[in-house]
């Protein structure tokens, strides 16, 4: 089965552009429009990494990745949180509070590919 | 991949609709300047258009929104003022990105560069650093070079670095994959096994790389990698062979690496003892325990999540260090403590209450974010199944009349199930395309702060029934009508500070605007509390035009509803004493076009009053269906007041015109069969439908009422647009047509032929 990776983030063209490129390497995406949405969703279902959103209303991605890390079924998985180059600071707080690692907004569905393949290894 | 234009219209769409956010979350600051989570609000709509704007190449409106963003920061830090100057700037930087989304040429280039400079002065030390190429950590330049260089790498991860994610594994596939690669592994740190934590990494390894890739590329690869890992990478001459022993290690690595997967896997028990996470859990605690008994919690605080705390704010800059923030959190007294010590509450009242906090907190929790139950769908597509449900609705009338002439019980059933299923479908799908009327009010907020501006007068507008919906079409067609007509209030309706002041009114003058349902209907009413207009002005002028008889007793509203005449406004005696009446044919035609209707009501002195009445849908309409001459009609249902025989004795010729006795009092009279010229011969009875028309009553005389009909409106060809009296056709069960009437349209030709 292939693997399934969470998209967290509350601006639609920034999900369907992950869920589009991912699907397209042969992952399974799904997708939630805010961290509490992401906890939600997490809760139900068993994702194979997380890849987030700082900016988000309801719930923040520093609490989401907080809050992933602590649920034993997801204590591993790789969470990659999406910046810009203005949050020097966020990335640091982002490591701190579990993420694996950081994408630069603005990316290109390549460089979204090789950070997954990175961290996650290929879909099957 | 070249960018999909699938994605830039998304993203269009999404940032129309940031805008709009960002205009309202503005106005609703600038009454409200300490609102920090509309501050928060704004900062994130900002951040969303320049992020996702340079994904999908709006390079220039994400540079520009980095501005905007920059400024906001330094607000949402507490270190600039929201004031007016902002406020303005802002709403001018908006609408430059509004502009810029549409078409970054049309543009006026100085006065994005004024809007540019004027942000850059606000950010007092403004960032030189580009947005642009800021994608340092995953680059991957193209080495065009074929120089294999050779590499000796030293990777020992920290312990605890799967819980990160981090798979080192992957990292040594990645280098693998750069070249000839050679990995040792290190297991001197493993542990006994009963010393061994599953969950910690005790193994590192030592590569040698020979790639045509560069240090760089292979620093690329352990970008993620945290602090405490140890990884040191050497340009060599030369590589020596790993000796046959090492070859061994090299393969072990593989089934120990499959061992330790599986390991972490199967940790489902939290391990104790854990003494890596050491601030972020003791931080993360210390905000829980703040969260769930402090007394400085508030509901604004749960509700958004982000709203920083005094601790993290003074722990943030140093002020104050973790130990000291918690030992004089430990200090503090809870909330009720206090209370229970003032003897305030009981220990039993407290209990309750905490219980119910607990509740509280966790159904918070549980709550799905409102908005995550919604789906985005094209419009097309609705209007796809709008128009399917309407064929739907044709087919199921065909049906039950075709199973009314087969007359089998076994076959009724059914065929009224599908009747039932029907119309609720067709409720249902109308609903989808129902918007809030709020999505266009917030944009007339702008409009009036602008005109207070223009006009210099003190203008508010009120706002009521946001919530009240609107088919999609007829909230898009109603914006320009609306524009019109509070411009009107505003500048020619509302007057100036000193004369209302004269006038013992407040300065401010008031423009409320309102929206809801009224049987079948929506209603929207502007008012303003201006000057009014006299109507006496109106009835003289349009005497002067022919247009009513100097000795003709009229109504109010009849005397009012000369303004919408064409041209009427531009009488000079009409501007000049209230000034409206311009372009107010115009609006009149868009509301009708709407199937719609406008009136003036207004005193002088006290106000004015327009209400808009108008349909909840243009697709589908509840009709009543007629016969004249062997042909069928339907008129709208909410138009329709009464049906009843027509007596002939009740009849009467007044003033030259058909009327009959309604209730004691005298109606006009509208035959249909004269109206439409239809020479049929006349049938023996004749039946009456009385309508109500801008709260006047007329009887129209039809042959035969024969029920309501639930009819789709479909537009009918170039060749009858100009018909009057006909505002649409439909498609009967039995495949014919049937003419909409245009009620309104009807009764008024009546009243002109009169004149």
């Amino acid at each position: 089965m292939a693997k399934l990776i969470m998209t967290a983030d509350d601006s639609p063209s920034i999900r369907q552009m992950v869920s589009f490129t991912l699907k397209g390497d042969g992952y399974e995406v799904i997708e939630a429009e805010d961290g509490q949405d992401a906890i939600n969703k997490i809760g139900a279902t068993k994702v194979d990494m997380l890849i987030t959103d700082l900016n988000m209303p309801n719930v923040d991605g520093i609490e989401l990745i907080k809050q992933v890390r602590a649920d034993e079924n997801h204590k591993f998985i790789p969470i990659i949180m999406l910046t810009t180059e203005s949050q020097g600071d966020m990335k640091m707080k982002g490591k701190a509070a579990g993420a694996t690692g950081w994408i630069v907004k603005p990316f290109k569905p390549e460089q979204l590919i090789g950070v997954v393949k990175k961290v996650l290894g290929a879909a099957n | 991949m070249a960018v999909n234009d699938d994605y830039r219209e998304t993203f269009k769409q999404e940032a129309a609709e940031l805008l709009i956010v960002i205009e309202q979350t503005v106005l609703d600051l600038e009454d409200n300047p300490q609102d920090i989570i509309a501050i928060n609000k704004l900062f994130r709509a900002m951040h969303t258009i320049k992020g996702s704007g340079a994904m999908f190449g709006f390079d220039t409106v994400s540079d520009f929104t980095h501005h905007v963003e920059t400024a906001l920061d330094k607000v949402r830090k507490g270190n600039l003022q929201v004031d007016k100057q902002l406020i303005d700037l802002v709403l001018a930087s908006r609408d430059i990105i509004q502009d810029l989304l549409e078409d970054e040429d049309s543009v006026d280039p100085t006065v994005f560069q004024s809007v540019v400079d004027r942000l850059r002065t606000l950010i007092s030390n403004p960032t030189e650093e580009s947005p642009e190429g800021s994608v340092e950590e995953i680059s991957q330049v193209e080495n065009n070079e074929e120089v294999i260089n050779k590499f000796f790498i030293k990777f020992k991860p920290s312990a605890n670095i799967m819980d990160s994610g981090m798979d080192p594994v992957l990292l040594l596939d990645e280098l693998s994959e750069m070249g000839n690669c050679k990995i040792k592994m290190n297991t001197e740190e493993v542990p006994l096994l009963s010393d061994l934590q599953p969950d910690q990494l005790y193994i590192g390894w030592q590569i040698e790389l020979a790639t045509t890739k560069n240090i760089n590329d292979i620093e690329d690869v352990f970008v993620f990698l945290d602090e405490d890992s140890l990884i040191e990478i050497e340009p060599v001459a030369g590589i020596a062979p790993l000796s046959e022993a090492e070859e061994a290690d090299v393969l072990e690595r593989n089934s120990l690496v499959e061992e330790m997967e599986e390991a972490k896997i199967d940790v489902s028990v939290p391990v104790s003892g854990k003494i890596n996470i050491v601030e972020d859990e003791k931080l993360s605690k210390l905000e829980d325990s703040l969260k769930a008994e402090s007394s400085v919690s508030t509901d604004v605080a749960f509700e958004d999540g982000v709203v920083p705390r005094l601790g993290e704010i003074l722990l943030n800059d140093g002020i104050i260090k973790t130990e000291e923030l918690k030992s004089s959190l430990d200090k503090q007294k809870k909330l009720g403590e206090v209370l229970i010590e003032r003897e305030i509450i009981t220990e039993d009242q407290l209990e309750v209450a905490l219980e119910k906090q607990k509740k509280c907190a966790k159904k918070n929790r549980d709550v799905v974010a409102p908005t995550s139950a919604s789906v985005r769908v094209p419009s097309e597509r609705l209007d796809k199944l709008v128009n399917l449900v309407g064929e739907l609705v044709i087919t199921q009338a065909r049906l039950s009349q075709e199973a009314a002439n087969i007359g089998s019980i076994d076959l009724d059933t059914p065929v009224e199930d599908i009747d039932r299923l029907t119309s609720e479908l067709r409720d249902i799908v109308l609903n989808i395309r129902m918007l809030p009327i709020g999505t266009i009010f917030s944009k007339f907020r702008r409009l009036i702060r602008t005109l207070s501006g223009e006009l210099e007068k003190e203008l508010e507008l009120v706002t009521e029934g946001e919530e009240t919906e609107l088919d999609k079409t007829i909230l898009e067609k109603l914006d320009n009508p609306l524009v019109h007509l509070i411009r009107n209030s505003a500048d020619h309706g509302i007057e100036t500070p000193l004369e209302r002041e004269k006038a013992g009114k407040s300065r401010k003058g008031i423009v409320k605007l309102s929206a809801s349902h009224q049987g079948g209907k929506i209603i929207v009413k502007i008012e303003d509390d201006g000057k009014g207009i006299d109507k006496d002005v109106i009835f003289a002028k349009a005497v002067e035009r022919g247009l009513v008889g100097a000795d003709e007793k009229l109504s109010a509203k009849e005397i009012f509803s000369f303004i919408f005449n064409a041209g009427f406004s531009t009488a000079k005696s009409v501007t000049s004493v209230s000034g409206r009446g311009v372009g107010m044919d115009v609006v009149r035609r868009e509301i009708e076009a709407l199937h719609g209707t406008v009136q003036i009501d207004s005193g002088k002195g006290v106000g004015t009053l327009i209400t808009i009445a108008l349909p909840l849908t243009l697709s589908i309409i509840d009709g009543l269906m007629v016969e004249v001459g062997g042909a069928h009609y339907i008129m709208p249902l909410n138009m329709v007041e009464e049906c009843q025989e027509l007596n002939k004795q009740e009849l009467n010729i007044v003033d030259g015109r058909d009327v009959f006795s309604l209730h004691g009092e005298m109606s006009s009279l509208v035959s249909l069969r004269k109206f439409f010229s239809i020479s049929a011969e006349k049938t023996k009875s004749e039946q009456l439908v009385v309508v109500n028309n801008d709260d006047c009553l007329y009887g129209l005389v039809v042959d035969k009422i024969i029920g309501d009909y639930q009819a789709v409106i479909k537009p009918i060809g170039h060749t009858y647009k100009e018909a009057e009296g006909i505002s649409g056709a439909t498609i009967l069960g039995d495949g014919s047509v049937a003419l909409i009437l245009d009620v309104h349209n009807i009764i008024g030709n009546i009243k002109k032929e009169r004149r």
